[in-house]
């Protein structure tokens, strides 16, 4: 076995694990908070990709990080706008969930064929965030993935923060441990709502710009993502955010393993394998309690 | 529960099915249209099956249809079996995999169910485009699965009226098994379970088997229109495993109707010729089938059976209304 290349795949591991470590939380967020089972979650993923792509090297010329830091407020508002229009009617309906998962798979149609009809079916690449690398005792740890880990490290924490120490996270916390008992108190529901939904495309919009570092943005690529978000939720228990984060780096690690010994093809059939073996000894998730809400 | 008047509706589509040909019967497009719109009414009808009338978030189905339609395809090829015994086959491949995936995932709640079929669904594609050293022809595909064929006489590949009719035998026999499946014990104990959650498990229903069965007679029925579509389509590919068929199907349902029996076949045949008319459309084909989604989704949830359904009650509404005879509003206070 090659010590310098395995080197490579754990830092590739690391990069991947904490994009898919926001990308998760996000997805979970949303499930926790609002019931929300978002399909056109991986959609968004992409819309985040391409207006960064269309704000830097498409058509503005942004730096990529201004780019990405415009895209993101963009897609948090377009989230809080598919909350209000989309979602919010069908909270009233007794078969909320069911709906939900159908006026997103719609909505997930409507993006993707959108972003086809807009951009084209060939692959964009994103600037990269810079050139310059690290050598630490002959690993070589490049600036994307620096960047990448650096940016979805900050991501978590603050979000993290947000959800601990201010007032609008302790009632979107409050919302998802009893929505009745929130509303009793005075916190405005539907705001709540359209705020986590709205910060729940916004991560994904965040994994969408950071992983166009390493792959393509294409207009079906959310679709994989939205997968991974899942089986990283369920895997690590839906809801739980330690969960969520040992999930998210155990299974970014076995995809660059899996990538770099049997092929990228390889990597969703293990996942899925790890999935149900977590399933048939826990089955909810790792970290997670039967009928807990983060 | 199934009304009367869906009985009527299911008999009318069947028997207009089966005359149709004499109209079309020379225009071969329009015949492998309405095939293909029958097989996809079999498979919407299995899905909906589930997903209207138990309440199963299963979104694996194609992953059943391909999984019998591989069966059934390298039997034939490899074993040289008869296509009508892969048929059988497929059938018993798509159950006994709609029930092994059904083990792991039916005892979670119903988002988790959603989850893990979707997850399946995603990772078919990938095994079975790895898998070409087992047989399943990778990327390029599994071909030439041999045709059906009768008194042995190979079906026509250029004309589908054999086909067209096993075809419309097929969607019979996944009406018959919904309905019975739905008047069985099983179908009543979904009921049961619907309106009082608690009573009918202390009265013995037990949901995880329930689902399980028919998880498992819709896998099969899935496994058994794979086969023959594979036969039919004399090649395969992991390309069937697309949002394409998928989507299709989930608008077939909701626009027939989430569980109101014969809503899905309704649907079928609605959206393959709205599809097939979008044609022009190129590009935003998708993209208007995406909005129409949404659209039903929010204003018409019941779909065209339970637009039926408020149309006929309002009807009656308004009939009874003005038999009654007419009230005199007397005022009793005096001025």
């Amino acid at each position: 076995m090659n010590w310098r290349s395995l080197g490579d795949v754990l830092i590739s591991g690391v990069t991947i694990g904490s994009v898919y470590y926001i990308i998760a939380l996000g997805f979970t967020l949303v499930y926790g908070v609002g019931r929300v089972l978002n399909l056109a979650y991986g959609s968004f993923f992409v819309w985040g990709a391409y207006v960064c792509w269309a704000l830097t090297a498409g058509f503005a010329r942004l730096p990529v990080i201004v780019g990405g830091l415009i895209a993101v407020p963009l897609l948090f508002m377009l989230g809080v706008a598919v909350d209000r229009g989309v979602v919010n009617p069908l909270r009233k309906r007794p078969e909320f969930d069911f709906s939900v998962l159908l006026a997103t798979l719609g909505l997930a149609m409507v993006l993707d064929n959108l972003a086809l009809a807009i951009f084209g079916p060939r692959p964009k690449a994103l600037p990269k965030f810079g050139e310059w690398r690290l050598e630490l005792g002959g690993f070589v740890l490049s600036a994307q993935a620096l960047i990448i880990i650096v940016f979805a490290g900050a991501f978590a924490v603050a979000l993290a923060l947000f959800l601990q120490r201010t007032r609008t996270g302790m009632s979107i916390r409050a919302v998802a441990q009893d929505p009745t008992g929130a509303r009793i108190v005075g916190i405005r529901l539907n705001r709540v709502y359209a705020l986590t939904f709205g910060l729940s495309v916004a991560l994904a919009a965040a994994g969408g710009i950071l992983l166009a570092q390493r792959f393509f943005i294409t207009p079906l690529g959310g679709w994989s993502i939205l997968v991974k978000a899942l089986i990283i939720a369920v895997a690590g228990g839906m809801g739980s955010l330690k969960g969520t984060l040992v999930a998210a780096f155990a299974l970014g690690m076995l995809e660059a393993f899996v990538g770099w010994q049997a092929g990228l093809l390889w990597v969703m059939p293990f996942w899925f394998g790890v999935l149900l073996a977590i399933l048939l000894i826990r089955p909810h998730g790792l970290f997670g309690a039967a009928g807990r809400r983060v | 529960m199934i009304r009367r008047r869906a009985y009527v509706i299911a008999g009318c589509i069947v028997a207009i099915m089966a005359v149709l040909p004499l109209i079309t019967g020379d225009d071969t497009y329009t015949m492998r249209l309405l095939l293909i719109s029958m097989v996809w009414g079999g498979l919407a009808l299995s899905w909906d099956l589930q997903l209207g009338y138990a309440g199963v978030f299963n979104l694996g189905q194609v992953g059943f249809f391909v999984c019998g339609a591989y069966a059934s395809g390298m039997l034939t090829i490899y074993a040289g079996v008869s296509p009508w015994l892969g048929m059988v086959a497929g059938a018993a491949v798509g159950g006994l995999i709609a029930v092994a995936l059904g083990m792991a995932c039916l005892r979670l709640t119903g988002i988790y169910i959603a989850l893990l079929t979707l997850a399946f669904f995603e990772v078919l594609g990938p095994l079975l485009t790895v898998g070409r050293p087992w047989g399943t022809g990778g990327k390029s595909g599994l071909l030439p699965i041999p045709p059906l064929s009768w008194g042995g006489q190979p079906f026509s590949v250029y004309d589908p009226l054999q086909w067209y009719y096993v075809a419309l035998g097929l969607l019979i026999v996944s009406m018959i098994v919904v309905v019975v499946v739905v008047r069985s014990r099983i179908g009543r104990g979904f009921i049961a379970l619907r309106d009082s959650e608690s009573l009918a498990q202390a009265l013995g229903v037990d949901r995880f088997r329930s689902s399980l069965a028919v998880v498992g007679i819709s896998g099969a029925l899935a496994g058994l229109l794979g086969a023959f579509y594979a036969s039919y389509q004399g090649v395969l590919s992991p390309r069937l495993l697309g949002l394409d068929l998928f989507l299709f199907l989930i608008i077939a349902i909701i626009a027939g109707g989430v569980g109101k029996f014969p809503g899905a076949v309704i649907g079928a045949i609605a959206v393959t010729f709205v599809t097939d008319s979008l044609r022009p459309t190129g590009t935003y084909r998708l993209l208007i089938l995406g909005v129409l989604v949404v659209v039903l989704v929010m204003f018409l949830p019941a779909g065209a059976m339970g637009g039926l359904d408020s149309a006929t009650a309002r009807i009656k509404r308004w009939r009874t209304r003005r038999a009654r005879p007419p009230v005199v509003d007397v005022d009793l206070k005096e001025p």
